[in-house]
């Protein structure tokens, strides 16, 4: 019983600790973790080997594995390339622009992680707004939102959609399946907003637009041959990804197999692609493990999932109410917390619940995988992302692209934002509400 | 040694509320190409180096990624340049500028140059400047030592 109080009590300072931003959250979760460890309410032995309290290696090594290849793939400046290939084929025109920048963030972050995609296409908006001679605000905020939910879109998007795969056992096909879908839908009415919001503002003169047509994009690529060997390894991990159930390959040693196989055909020097990794990321994850293993372990999860089922009476048929509550906590909860602890704390929390709720099968991915059980995961998902939108500290993208912002001049108010961020993230959850509505409980296509 | 000893007493004043043209004129004619700036009450209230200039045409988002140095556009310099004709002396300055007194020694006025990696300290009394350290009077400074060898005592000890 001292042992549940105590798990409970570092649970909660950590939480407290990295929400509030007092001490970096990596420092706070390997403390957490050493203590969890050092009491033996995890035993080392448990955190590092156990099948049900381990931490969970297959999200640090794709997570390491993805940040590895989009390095080098970002040093080639095909990003850059293609960011303003767009803004020319669209003759210069600032609305264009805004849409097709607001579309490749989405597509970018797809598959590079949010904060790496704002830090690519944020410095090229700034660029393209001062040849224009407009405020980059609509360009900042539009990416800022794209990121994430480009982010959602795929299982590689960001580390909630990773977190959630690995812990339910769910497949890339299975994020496309789902997932891919609801940003799509969401998306397009966030295009559209965004038009509304922004269009009449965005007209320049004919002979302002000549100065992007002037623009040789082909001098961003820095070299070729990096760019060819980059594009072939994503080129053969993102079918592997896809087809990870048939090649039978987690996707951790996919990324793994990718990232050496790039390390050693693009001869890039070792220690200094090593020093540009966020290993901060990587060990706060570590350390954030052990201690939700901790608080799962003492019985803390499945007495706040018994509580869970008092208020939200799940239905072991028809998890619709379970869903919407979901969705719209984790969206409330986002936008001021870290997302990733924010999961990391609900996901055990849903699991216990299904093991109560649902019918017990042959294996554990029968439970957590029952069908009535996956809107919660979809609507976990893209509550966790998508609320992290409307605050400035909402996400780590966000925070990025603000400071990006107001160093290049262009100052961003926390009320400028809040009054653009609020709304479009209420807009964007009420379409997430109606996607999972209509889809799994109208039409029931599972 | 203390800094009055090698100080150059002349040193180059603007206004704040002098601009861009008229720096670039000011700083072409003076001593060092250096220009400390005073406010209204006389005060010190920052510096500018040809560097500063530069600096004020360049946009600051080159700097987050440098791919854009090879996207800009040909006369991107000498339109900027022409835009900037009337831009305030405050927005081109650096701030927050490090100073030494008349009595300080040489060795302080020295390391806080070679520390802060900077040429020109400027000599202030009650935030007035009333001199400017130069690497060139440093330099100046150290042939006078190898000349002559180290004075005796300093007058003020």
């Amino acid at each position: 019983m001292i042992f549940f109080w105590i798990a409970m009590g570092i649970f909660i300072v950590s939480f407290g600790l990295i929400i509030s931003e007092r001490l970096d959250k990596t420092k706070v979760a390997l403390a957490g973790a050493g203590l969890i460890m050092a009491l033996n309410i995890v035993t080392q032995r448990e955190a590092f080997y156990d099948e049900k309290y381990a931490i969970d290696y297959n999200v640090i090594f794709l997570l390491f594995g993805m940040m590895v290849i989009v390095h080098i793939l970002s040093k080639t400046g095909a990003f850059q390339f293609l960011a303003i290939k767009a803004a020319k084929l669209v003759k210069g025109r600032p609305l264009w622009i805004l849409v097709l920048f607001t579309g490749i963030t989405a597509i970018f972050s797809s598959f590079l992680n949010n904060v790496t995609t704002v830090l690519i296409l944020v410095p090229v908006s700034l660029f393209i707004a001062d040849e224009l001679k407009l405020d980059p605000f609509p360009f900042l905020l539009s990416e800022i939102i794209a990121s994430s939910l480009g982010g959602t879109a795929t299982l590689i998007g960001g580390p909630p959609n990773i977190l959630i795969a690995s812990k339910v056992k769910l497949t890339f096909m299975d994020f496309i399946y789902h997932l891919t879908p609801a940003v799509l839908f969401v998306f397009s009415f966030f295009i559209l907003t965004i038009i509304l919001l922004f269009g009449k503002k965005l007209r320049v003169k004919e002979e302002v637009r000549e100065k992007i047509l002037a623009i040789d994009e082909h001098k961003m690529i820095k070299s070729y041959s990096l760019l060819i060997k980059s594009l072939s390894v994503l080129g053969l991990i993102i079918p592997a990804f896809i087809f990870n159930k048939t090649i039978c390959m987690e996707p951790a040693t996919i990324a793994i197999l990718g990232a050496s196989a790039l390390l050693i055909i693009s001869r890039e020097n070792l220690q200094m692609v090593l020093r540009e990794l966020e290993w901060s990321t990587l060990f706060y994850f570590i350390g954030l493990f052990v201690v939700v293993a901790g608080v799962v372990k003492v019985g803390l999860i499945s007495i706040l999932s018994d509580y869970m089922v008092a208020f939200t009476r799940p239905d072991a048929a028809n998890m619709f109410s379970t869903s919407i509550i979901i969705l719209w906590f984790s969206a409330i909860a986002s936008t001021v917390m870290e997302n990733t602890i924010l999961i990391a704390s609900i996901i055990p929390l849903v699991t216990d619940m299904a093991h109560t709720i649902l019918p017990s099968g042959p294996d554990l991915k029968s439970v957590i995988q029952h069908s009535t059980l996956m809107p919660v995961w979809w609507s976990l998902a893209l509550g966790t992302c998508l609320g992290g939108n409307a605050t400035p500290i909402g996400a780590s993208a966000n925070v990025v692209t603000l400071g990006l912002s107001e160093k290049a001049g262009y100052p961003i108010s926390f009320k400028k934002y809040l009054i653009y961020g609020i709304p479009l993230t209420i807009e964007m959850i009420v379409l997430s509400t109606v996607y999972i509505w209509l889809r799994y409980y109208i039409i029931k296509l599972y | 040694m203390r800094v009055k000893d090698i100080m150059d007493a002349s040193p180059s004043l603007i206004r704040t509320s002098d601009t861009f043209e008229h720096l670039i004129k000011t700083l072409n004619e003076v001593k060092y190409h250096v220009v400390f700036v005073i406010d209204n009450e006389g005060s010190l209230v920052g510096v500018v180096t040809e560097v500063d200039l530069i600096k004020a045409l360049i946009p600051k988002y080159i700097s987050f990624d440098e791919f854009l140095i090879s996207a800009m556009n040909e006369n991107y310099f000498e339109n900027k340049c022409i835009e900037s004709r009337a831009l305030p002396v405050t927005e081109i300055m650096t701030k927050t500028v490090l100073s030494v007194h008349a009595d300080d020694t040489v060795i302080h006025a020295a390391a806080l140059m070679s520390v802060n990696k900077i040429r020109t300290i400027p000599v202030v009394a009650d935030s007035k400047v009333v001199g400017i350290v130069h690497l060139i009077n440093l330099i100046q400074h150290i042939m006078d030592v190898l000349q002559k060898g180290v004075p005796k005592k300093d007058a003020n000890v």
